[in-house]
């Protein structure tokens, strides 16, 4: 039973016998041998580092008192290599204090003679056993590693794809520009990780009319960003209806085409306007998303428009658009959460009230210093670390109107809303107004802000 | 987060911790889709802990309201502080919740059969 233990144990090992005393050296590789065991022996320490270097060796049994380099120094020396073999020393003095140098030079066990066969065979089982877990441990070792490696090189891919990927992202946003009849764009975009869940757009849909968006998923990343692109795709000119100038029948189209296959409650917060460039009109339609901010010559109020459901929560939601008129040197700006909801570690939220005051002290600025301004504002405000997502868009009319003739006979003076139930008569008339924009049925019993409190005014501090 | 059964037996108070950001979502995601799934199709989820929460935050409870209504159940949200309110108001997500402040009220009405 012992027998085959042990000829397990001990298969594939090869030992290695120094002995200066040749009659010695004989009596152990014979005794070894007869026990199965693959065994090389030299006559000095000096050989045996030699030897060491040439073969493949387990163990080492070592005498104590040798010509040259003694057994304990031959020990320090094999133990200080990357892989050192189990060393038994052998003595014929029996002093603790003997044991206790052999050990501390890094021999692994000690056998003091005259032995008894029987326990040196037990002594190699027990060496045999440490060099197989050994053997072990560097096999999964080797393994772990290459593993570690297959994830480094896996991870390097992911984060220059995301690098590519940014790359992308940012190449598809509008940068600040002039625009068909003198309107101007201004764009400022602060990822908060390398991907953004937050995406705009501006698009010329004709030679009068120009169709802007500003949009925010939930979360963000790659998979919120990865529902941005597909929104934005759907949003695109070729498969997107903007020439029927109705943002409230292009939101509807894009809430029903919303998909959240997992589940996650993933939604989207969205403002789509479309403004006519010669008269100043613009319909724009929010969709659970902050309202604009409006700023001109005396400074920058919250518009208060009609806000509808976020894309994602119902299918079945009708989304309706308000109406009202940008003049010369009047810019709309429309902006993500995270521009307002940046923490600061004492101070708390940047908040809505802040940010239009904000607005309102710059408001001389050029549209471009303004959202530089702002940026820097909420840089220091979240202590350069970004916290989310920030866009801003800034929609500038002309400084010097060319309205169209209908409005020179009737100036529009005041920033007005009205959604299209209270809408004039010929807008009414248009066949497809109740398919496009039904009145909205409350869908729970928390009140909605009446159309009557749709009032621009100033927020003041 | 800590659920506690209630007087029906497909019914459970969720209270929600102090944070609802998007380095918690993933967990309290999962921790209610299990409770759904188990069975708990009547959740009231209790905010008046909650201090912060962002849209990702708010895309948890959306996502439990879609998953009870699937399976013929109800949510309503408990004592939301004004913060946390503001920020459901401005995303119109109060249109599509039931929100009560009163504990008690709350409880009965999901309790009821």
């Amino acid at each position: 039973m012992l027998d085959s233990l042990f000829k397990f144990q001990t298969e594939n090992l090869n030992i290695l016998i120094v002995e200066d005393t040749q009659s010695e050296r004989c009596f152990i590789a014979k005794l070894l041998q007869s026990m199965g065991l693959h065994v090389s022996s030299c006559s000095s320490a000096e050989q045996a580092i030699l030897e060491y270097e040439r073969q493949e060796v387990d163990i080492v049994i070592s005498d104590w008192r040798m010509p040259g380099i003694t057994g304990p120094e031959l020990c320090e020396h094999l133990k200080s290599l990357p892989f050192p073999p189990y060393i038994i020393l052998l003595t014929s003095n029996n002093l603790a204090e003997h044991m206790i140098q052999g050990i501390e030079s890094g021999a692994d066990d000690f056998i003091s003679k005259p032995f008894v066969p029987s326990v040196l065979k037990v002594r190699i089982l027990a060496a045999a056993r440490i060099v197989k877990l050994q053997r072990k441990l560097t096999h999964k070792n080797s393994e772990l590693n290459t593993a570690l490696a297959n994830e480094h090189e896996y991870l390097e891919q992911i984060q220059s794809d995301m690098k590519s990927a940014v790359k992308l992202q940012s190449s598809h946003l509008p940068s600040s520009s002039h625009l068909i009849n003198q309107w101007h764009l201004a764009t400022r975009f602060n990822p908060a990780q390398e991907l953004a869940g937050d995406i705009f757009q501006c698009i010329e849909i004709d030679k009068t009319h120009i169709g802007f968006y500003l949009l925010d998923v939930t979360g963000h990343g790659i998979a919120a960003s990865m529902q941005s692109f597909t929104l934005a795709q759907q949003l695109s000119c070729s498969s997107c209806d903007w020439e029927s100038l109705n943002p409230a029948l292009i939101i509807n189209k894009l809430n029903q085409d919303f998909e959240d296959p997992e589940n996650n409650g993933r939604f989207a917060t969205l403002i789509l306007g479309i403004v006519n460039s010669l008269t100043g009109e613009v319909k724009l339609t929010v969709a659970g998303h902050p309202q604009p901010i409006l700023l001109d010559d005396t400074g920058a109020r919250l518009m208060e428009l009609d806000s509808g459901l976020p894309l994602g929560i119902d299918k079945q939601f009708s989304y309706r658009y308000s109406k009202f008129t940008l003049k010369s040197h009047q810019h709309l700006m429309l902006y993500s959460d995270g521009l307002y909801e940046s923490q600061h570690p004492k101070f708390g939220e940047f908040g809505i009230t802040r940010l239009v005051k904000r607005c309102d002290q710059a408001h001389s600025l050029s549209p471009e210093s303004l959202l530089h301004h702002l940026s820097h504002s909420i840089d220091l405000w979240q202590q350069k670390k970004p916290q989310d997502d920030i866009s801003m868009m800034l929609l500038s009319a002309p400084s010097l109107f060319k309205q169209s003739r209908t409005l020179d006979s009737a100036p529009v003076k005041e920033l007005y809303f009205s959604h299209v139930a209270t809408e004039d008569q010929t807008f009414k008339n248009e066949a497809d107004i109740n398919e496009v924009l039904p009145i909205q049925q409350p869908l729970s019993k928390a009140p909605i802000t009446s159309a009557s409190d749709c009032i621009s005014r100033r927020i003041y501090e | 987060m800590k659920f506690s059964p209630l007087a029906l037996n497909n019914a459970c108070l969720v209270t929600l911790p102090k944070e609802m950001v998007i380095t918690q979502t993933p967990t309290l995601r999962a921790a209610i889709t299990h409770q759904i799934e188990t069975g708990s199709n009547k959740l009231v989820l209790d905010l008046h802990q909650v201090e912060f929460i962002d849209s990702s935050g708010l895309s948890v409870l959306v996502s439990a309201l879609k998953l009870t209504q699937k399976k013929a159940g109800e949510i309503i949200l408990l004592s939301p502080s004004s913060g946390v309110r503001a920020l459901i108001e401005l995303t119109r997500l109060h249109h599509v919740f039931a929100i009560y402040e009163d504990r008690t009220a709350a409880i009965e009405h999901i309790c009821e059969q």
